[in-house]
């Protein structure tokens, strides 16, 4: 307990007040596919927050059959687990992407995204926090919901989100469906900058990825290459398959 | 509505010295510490709407851009600081306002969210409920799964219903396995086995052509579990226990994509009855698929006594097998069908007293009825979609039936007893087929033929034998001993042709069609002189033609009218011909609030024509008290019947609370009822006459309330039947009132953990009142109950506990028991096996004596039955 005091007596006197958050998030993705649940963290430091799952996800194979012009086919389908782990910094306005896609790990610096938000009246509570929807359209054209408190009065939240006068604990965007889990008032562990991966600009990065994404975002495309058909499914996760074989 | 501002980001690192007026000052706290990342609002005076907001910088400050001065609110809040607010007014192009924030007196400490999901998500016409909100895992089965949902219930006939009525089709995983037999899936589907419920309100059928909704019901879908699926699953369970008392039961599944079967068998001395009296009724009238018109024919459709007979059954055995399937080898070939076997032996024990009139003394009858039925019902359909725009349909059914009951029986009149011994045995054939084709003629026109025949036999012999006279007959050599033959052969062959069109301002359709029946029915009564016999024959055709218009919705409201013009023609005997026509109008309203409010008023108008055997003209046996003599009904007589019906439904998704209301009139302005003519040896003749006096209005109330923060649910149904029926007694004009309440209260928890309970009390009060004798009688009943039910070591173990307090009340005749039914059931960990003791009434394993009142407009009869006996047994059950 004294140590505490003197702890708490330091910290006053350095004159730091910080705020820290560390949230825990659960991340639903629902393509007409597949299906992925995945917990996050959000870490929040004066200023500096990193949002980065709580377990490493991992791209895995497996086996599907699929139907062309009514053929079927016995494909193995590499999938790769997109995501994006974002760092941001409020004091030196900058955000940092480490971006996971299609296997490759890319690093994308840049200025803290400014979004602008339209804040609707509809209100709701999630557990004890009274909730406002505030819903955006990106540069994709999807809408995004997001429910953030002004009872926590953070302007940041998940998935590289942030910029309303309240800490988000709900988000839908596409067929990703975010809802917060846990918070907790203290800081879990030091907000460290991303850095694995090529690092690029985000208009390289973009031109690498063939990005805009279409409106619609699930499109499959079928190519015919000999005897071989190639079929790229491309969806908030992005599939491709090599090689598939033809069922007899 | 909605209040909408756009507000930007404006991050503290913009310059805005180019603002024409701005606002800035420092946010500290108590003791002078800047406090950076603080969130500054500027807000108008509600709160509601946000001019702009930013953050502090490093150093405390903040700077906010404005475009017009005014009065508005700002607002500094700083996470583990007490927000505050202040009331500003702008004036000037440069204004300064600080903050000093005071620190929270409580900790922030870590916080786990609870979200408090809705019980149901209602999207358009779709209903998905949340499974895990509304149920606690303490369910064995579908039945008790889907009566925790809101709208959703089981109807007295076992039957799934949605917001007040049956619902089209009960499906599982998509497919409808187990046709109109719900209860075979709600008993038999075990609680665990269910994903999820979903019900849809316009759902689209196999025979469903695209653009049309031909085949478009309600229906409530129960996908199973994935490892339940493509593998043989099920149970086979075995008990036993006192008294011999024994079950064997076994569920069998296999849902496949393709191929979904599934065989139910159970044998037991317990009871239990896996067929109701409405099944009986579906499965053996017809087989077309469609209404034919909208006129009904009397059919003599004789109901085996151990289906209209429910709790006045002093013991019986079953013996039952259920095979359904569907299989869809192709996308666009669907083969289903089922084949119900059912075998009961039981035994009946009454004591009854009749009184006739006040000035006859009392009958005193005590009867032991032992009956054996056997039926068997079996239906192939092969279903077949030829392109986007044809479906084809054939059905074949067969139900042979046999049924014989041996009566025992004691008659004291007037201390004069005589004893005798009946015998009826009742043979029935009904063999149906059915073809259906349903065709797209262009974008807005569909049309659908239907065309049936269908087969039914029922042959019937009955044998009496008594020590004395009876029914007045003078028989041969005094040997008091007669026997009856009937026959009744019915053929029915028919078309229905639908023109459906879509228009814009609604739906039209277009119908015409006919039904032909041939009847023959023939009777000869043996062992006295002369040999009455009675043989007639009646050839009957209904040919019609008519229209329905089903109006689109006018926001909330709809409606549809109907008129079908039907011409009748009937050859009675080959001696007498007639004809005539009428028209049936219908119409129908539809009132739609915001899904969940829902207001429909019905009225239809149709006739009926007396039935053949009412055209005899000898004797005809109904038992040892009763016959039936020639009457003075002309066959040419319509009887008109007219219903006028509504509903009114109401549903909170969130909170799962309804009210349900219902109310049917119907009144029939001409009937056939029976004159009764007592005669003084003690035995009735009954004779068919017509009535203007019959109707009757049926309503029905039940609501359902629940308190989320207790988890307690509070039910409450009212039934109430008010009834009038014209007869004459002695040629003498009898009308009988009767009035029915039903109430049942019913509170009961919700709680996912440890125990679970339910209490009420039900009260059921009958008023009989005949106009002839002037004698009223009432008879009452209430029952509370109180049932427990816990989960314990992790829900491995359950306990249930149901009692009873059985309180019967019949004019001067009291009867009060209770009944005890207590259960306890292991699962055995990570094993397949599952132990249970299960006991139903062990208060009562002799079985107890229950009275009632009859009224049959001639007689009163107060009745003092034995109902089933209890049990208790010890079972083992094997899931696999």
């Amino acid at each position: 307990m004294k140590k505490n005091i003197l702890i708490l007596f330091l910290f006053i006197t350095s004159s730091m007040i910080s705020q820290e958050l560390s949230i825990v998030y659960e991340e639903k993705i629902n393509n007409p596919n597949q299906s992925f649940t995945d917990d996050w963290y959000l870490d929040y430091d004066s200023g500096k927050s990193l949002y980065y799952p709580k377990d490493e996800i991992k791209d895995y194979e497996e086996p599907q059959t699929i139907e062309v012009e009514g053929e079927k086919y016995n494909i193995t389908a590499k999938i790769f687990r997109n995501f994006d782990i974002v760092y941001f910094n409020q004091i030196d306005d900058i955000q940092i992407s480490q971006l996971h896609a299609s296997g490759e790990d890319y690093v994308v610096s840049e200025e803290l995204k400014r979004y602008s938000w339209e804040i609707l009246d509809q209100a709701k509570k999630i557990d004890s926090y009274n909730c406002r929807l505030a819903t955006r359209i990106d540069e994709y054209g999807y809408e995004v919901k997001a429910w953030y408190t002004e009872d926590i009065p953070l302007s940041t939240g998940p998935a590289g989100y942030h910029g309303l006068p309240g800490l988000i604990l709900e988000l839908e965007y596409g067929f990703k469906h975010v809802t917060v889990k846990t918070i907790s008032f203290e800081a879990k562990s030091k907000i460290v900058k991303p850095n694995k991966g090529t690092k690029m600009t985000r208009e390289e990065y973009n031109a690498l990825r063939g990005i805009l994404m279409p409106k619609n975002s699930s499109e499959t495309t079928v190519e015919q290459e000999g005897n071989t058909t190639i079929t790229t499914t491309v969806i908030h996760e992005v599939k491709t398959t090599s090689a598939p074989k033809k069922k007899n | 509505m909605r209040i909408s501002i756009f507000i930007i980001f404006i991050c503290f690192f913009f310059n805005l010295s180019h603002s024409q007026i701005s606002l800035r000052g420092f946010v500290k706290d108590t003791s002078e510490v800047p406090l950076s990342f603080a969130t500054i609002q500027l807000i108008d005076s509600v709160g509601t709407k946000i001019y702009a907001f930013t953050t502090t910088k490093s150093d405390g400050s903040y700077d906010i851009e404005l475009k017009t001065k005014g009065r508005y609110r700002i607002k500094a809040s700083y996470l583990g600081y007490e927000a505050q607010t202040k009331k500003i007014v702008v004036d000037k192009d440069i204004n300064s306002i600080d903050f000093v924030l005071q620190p929270q007196a409580d900790e922030l400490k870590e916080v786990v969210i609870k979200y408090d999901p809705k019980v149901a998500t209602v999207k358009k016409d779709t209903i998905i409920y949340n499974l895990k909100k509304l149920t606690n895992g303490q369910e064995n089965n579908l039945k008790e799964v889907l009566e925790k949902l809101p709208g959703i219930d089981i109807n007295d006939q076992g039957k799934v219903t949605a917001f007040g009525k049956k619902v089209g089709k009960l499906l599982i995983d998509g497919e409808d396995v187990f046709k109109e037999q719900h209860q075979f899936a709600t008993e038999n589907i075990t609680a665990d086995m269910i994903a999820g419920v979903t019900f849809f309100q316009k759902y689209k059928g196999f025979a469903n052509i695209d653009g049309f909704d031909n085949d478009q019901t309600t229906a409530v879908n129960i996908s199973i579990k994935d490892k339940f699926k493509q593998r043989i699953t099920g149970n086979i369970e075995v008990k036993g226990g006192m008294l011999n008392k024994y079950l064997l039961h076994t569920n069998l599944f296999r849902l496949g994509k393709r191929l979904k079967v599934t065989l139910l068998g159970d044998i037991n001395n317990i009871g239990k009855e896996s067929i109701s009296f409405n099944d009986y009724i579906n499965l053996n009238t017809t087989v077309k698929s469609t209404d034919f018109g909208n006129s009904t024919y009397y059919d003599d459709n004789d109901i085996p006594t151990f289906l209209s007979s429910t709790r006045d059954v002093a013991n019986r055995e079953i013996g039952f097998g259920a095979l359904n399937f569907v299989y869809s080898p192709k996308e666009n070939l669907k083969i289903s069908g089922y084949s119900i076997f059912n075998t009961t032996s039981q035994s009946q024990f009454f004591l009854n007293r009749r009184r006739f009139f006040e000035t006859l003394p009392d009958q005193r009858e005590s009867k032991n009825i032992f009956g054996d039925f056997i039926f068997n019902t079996t239906q192939i359909k092969t279903a077949y979609k030829a392109g986007k725009s044809t479906f084809i349909q054939y059905t074949i059914t067969n139900n042979p039936e046999t049924d014989e009951e041996q009566f025992d029986l004691a008659n004291d009149f007037n201390n004069d007893i005589n004893i005798f011994n009946q015998r009826i045995k009742n043979v029935n054939k009904n063999i149906g087929q059915e073809v259906k084709i349903t065709t797209k003629i262009s974008n807005s026109s569909l049309l659908e033929f239907s065309g049936y025949s269908q087969y039914k036999e029922s042959n019937n012999s009955t044998n009496i034998e008594g020590n004395n006279t009876f029914l007045g007959f003078a028989t041969f050599d005094d040997l008091f001993n007669i026997d009856q033959e009937n026959s009744f052969v019915n053929r029915t062959y028919g078309y229905n042709l639908i023109n459906k069109n879509k228009s814009k301002v609604g739906t039209y359709n277009l119908v015409n069609g006919f039904i032909h029946r041939n009847q023959d029915f023939n009777s000869r009564l043996i062992g006295i002189p002369e040999e009455p016999t009675n043989n007639l024959s009646l050839g009957f055709t209904d040919a019609y033609i008519g229209g329905k218009y089903i109006s689109k919705n006018f926001g909330v409201f709809s409606y549809q009218l109907g008129l079908e013009y039907h011409y009748f023609f009937y050859d009675l005997n080959k001696t007498e011909t007639n004809n005539r026509f009428s028209f049936f109008p219908s119409m129908g309203i539809n009132f739609r609030f915001r899904n969940n409010l829902l207001f429909s008023l019905n009225y239809s108008y149709q006739n009926e024509y007396p039935s053949l055997t009412t055209q005899i003209s000898n004797d005809l046996v109904f038992n040892y008290l009763s016959k039936q003599i020639g009457g003075l009904v002309d066959f040419n007589e319509i009887l008109p019947t007219q219903r006028i019906g509504s509903t009114v439904s109401w549903t909170d998704f969130k909170k799962g609370d309804n009210i349900l209301f219902t109310l049917q009139y119907t009144d029939k302005s001409k009937s056939l009822t029976q004159n009764v003519n007592y005669r003084s040896d003690n035995f009735t003749e009954n004779e068919y006459r017509f009535t203007d006096t019959n109707s009757n209005l049926f309503a029905t109330l039940s609501f359902d309330k629940n308190f989320s923060k207790s988890k307690l649910k509070f039910s409450s149904v009212t039934l109430s039947i008010i009834n009038e029926m014209g007869s004459f007694i002695n040629e003498e004009e009898n009308i009988s009132d009767s009035f029915l309440v039903e109430q049942n209260f019913k509170v009961s928890s919700n709680f996912k953990k440890s125990i679970n309970f339910k209490t009420g009390v039900n009260f059921t009060y009958l008023k009989v009142n005949n106009s002839f004798n002037d004698i009223e009688f009432t008879s009452s009943s209430i029952d509370p109950f109180v049932g427990i039910r816990a989960s314990l070591l992790d829900k491995k173990m359950s306990f249930n506990l149901d009692f009873i307090s059985k309180n019967l009340k019949a004019g001067d005749v009291t009867r009060s028991f209770f009944i005890l039914n207590p259960s306890i059931k292991y699962a055995k960990p990570k094993s397949h096996w599952e132990f249970s003791l299960t006991g139903n009434n062990i208060l009562n394993l002799e079985s107890p004596e229950i009275v009632d009142n009859v009224n049959n407009n001639v007689f009163f009869e107060e009745r003092i039955s034995r109902s089933l006996e209890g049990y208790l047994i010890l079972g083992a059950n094997y899931k696999f």
